[in-house]
């Protein structure tokens, strides 16, 4: 297991489910155990869609999330870049969700379904010299510490869709 | 050696926009762009031949193999 702190607490939030409801017998009171977990989901679910909050995701600190990050090089300049792979996300499967064309950076997302409530990827282009640019993705989920290697898969399904698109 | 695109140039012959060839040929500015610059991975035979019929030109009036060292200089 990646991140354990998440795992423990989940442990330790059902046991502590367990010991409330069976001394006091109240199922509310047992309840309230988890309205921090579902709080978090729930603001996770409401702050995803905008870049501002590109750091409360990727945060260090946020080990409840789980974060991967890939890099790779492109020959096209910056500007060009970035409508580029602004095209390429909406003819994938991703969803556009924010994008800041000042900064060269891009918010797309997965939609959720029974499996996962969804992922992000925060695109990021800088660039390198005058003949290349870098692109760089971070893919994050917006709730669990462990993808399922769903964060790669995004990662490798963008990256193909962008190699795909150069030819014209 | 390297192929070399003068998408630019015909335009410039034809007195015609990236985006008004855009829309005859049904492809993206950004992927004109792309191609016009020279960055792009292929071009498809359907691609070419939309853009020499809007821009009444051979495949050779836009497309040039030239070698490393004059690719280098351009």
């Amino acid at each position: 297991m990646k991140h354990k702190l998440p795992f423990v607490i989940g442990i330790s939030s059902l046991l502590l489910y367990k010991l409330l409801y069976y001394f006091t017998g109240n199922i509310y009171l047992a309840l309230s155990v988890f309205i921090v977990p579902i709080s978090m989901l729930v603001l996770n679910i409401f702050l995803r869609k905008k870049l501002r909050y590109k750091s409360w995701f990727l945060s260090k600190y946020n080990s409840f999330l789980e974060k991967e990050i890939s890099t790779f090089e492109s020959d096209i300049p910056k500007e060009l870049l970035f409508q580029k792979v602004l095209e390429v996300s909406v003819s994938s499967s991703f969803n556009e969700l924010d994008s800041n064309v000042e900064t060269s950076e891009l918010l797309i997302g997965t939609t959720p379904n029974f499996w996962t409530w969804g992922e992000n990827m925060y695109i990021e282009i800088k660039e390198k010299d005058s003949e290349t640019s870098v692109v760089k993705i971070t893919s994050v989920t917006i709730y669990g510490s462990y993808s399922w290697n769903r964060n790669r898969a995004n990662y490798q399904h963008f990256y193909k869709s962008f190699q795909q698109s150069l030819t014209i | 050696m390297a192929i070399v695109v003068h998408l630019d140039v015909m335009l410039a012959k034809r007195k015609m926009q990236l985006k008004e060839l855009s829309e005859i040929v049904g492809i993206s500015v950004v992927n004109l762009s792309i191609l016009k610059k020279s960055k792009g991975k292929a071009i498809r035979f359907s691609t070419l031949n939309a853009i020499c019929m809007a821009l009444d030109c051979q495949p050779g009036d836009i497309l040039e193999c030239v070698s490393d060292e004059k690719h280098t200089q351009q």
